[in-house]
């Protein structure tokens, strides 16, 4: 195993993402609640001297409205779901570099695949974070609600 | 003012590149994009571009094999380029270095310093000229 990581480390991870790619003020939550609406969730597959998944779950009303404050349109109306699904995979994609960095310290020899995303519903949720070895939710200024998980599936 | 070309497969990780280049309010005459790294060297020989900011990860042609490609060029081998990536990877990073990137930004980064580091390069770039 290369390292272990904290939950606070993994909910740092999260927030810094998105105090600094979206510009969002978040807080650390204890959970997801039930009434979040459908969700997104993107898995991105690592290896290196350990290997697993890391998965970001979000609102698909956040993950709209996301696309289009990057995209620079007027209403979240106008975003296609290519262009929802594209800012989810930048979102994990961002978060999964972050939480590599920790885990992989010192050389970060890590390989890390492109994102797959995902509709889920709240149910799958919380299956899908009950298998992770680590997870941490944070909630948005606007109630929205993302969680962030590292699964350690193999040592080599 | 230069232009610039932004090279990343995802439209959204171009317009956050873009969209930080304006916050910095970088002087810049004109931004070009390309989803990878043909299409880079395409847009590349059409046109007068002062600097590249790409991807590390893309189908066709990667950012690595992109910026061999520019070394290898006589038009394009002094055009310098940032690399613009959430890979951490430090072999990735030596393996760069070697093919003389001008900087690694690693994501997520503040628009004041894709600003700063832009701003470095092209002052940089007037000198020499």
């Amino acid at each position: 195993m290369a390292r272990t990581m904290e939950k606070p480390e993994l909910q740092g991870a999260l927030s810094r993402v998105l105090e600094e790619l979206v510009f969002a003020l978040v807080e650390p939550a204890d959970g997801m609640s039930v009434n979040q609406g459908q969700l997104l969730l993107a898995s991105l597959r690592f290896s290196g001297a350990d290997s697993g998944l890391i998965q970001l779950a979000v609102p698909e009303v956040f993950a709209r409205q996301l696309a289009a404050d990057w995209m620079g349109l007027e209403t979240s109306e106008e975003v296609s779901d290519a262009l929802m699904v594209d800012a989810v995979g930048e979102l994990s994609n961002v978060f999964a570099g972050e939480v590599l960095d920790t885990w992989f310290s010192e050389q970060r020899d890590y390989e890390l695949e492109t994102p797959q995303v995902s509709r889920i519903e709240h149910v799958d949720v919380e299956s899908v974070f009950k298998a992770s070895t680590l997870s941490a939710v944070v909630v948005t200024e606007l109630a929205a609600e993302i969680c962030g998980a590292i699964q350690v599936s193999a040592a080599p | 003012m230069i232009n610039v070309l932004i090279v990343d497969d995802s439209n959204v990780s171009r317009a956050v590149v873009r969209k930080s280049l304006g916050l910095a309010q970088v002087p810049i005459a004109r931004i070009f994009e390309a989803a990878d790294g043909l299409e880079a060297l395409s847009i590349l020989k059409a046109n007068e571009i002062g600097l590249v900011l790409a991807d590390i990860h893309m189908p066709n042609m990667t950012g690595l094999e992109l910026v061999a490609e520019m070394r290898a060029s006589a038009r394009f081998h002094a055009t310098p380029v940032v690399i613009v990536s959430s890979d951490g990877n430090q072999k990735h990073r030596e393996q760069l270095q070697l093919h003389g990137v001008r900087g690694i930004l690693k994501k997520p980064f503040r628009p004041e310093q894709v600003g700063a580091l832009v701003r470095t390069i092209i002052r940089e770039v007037g000198k020499v000229d």
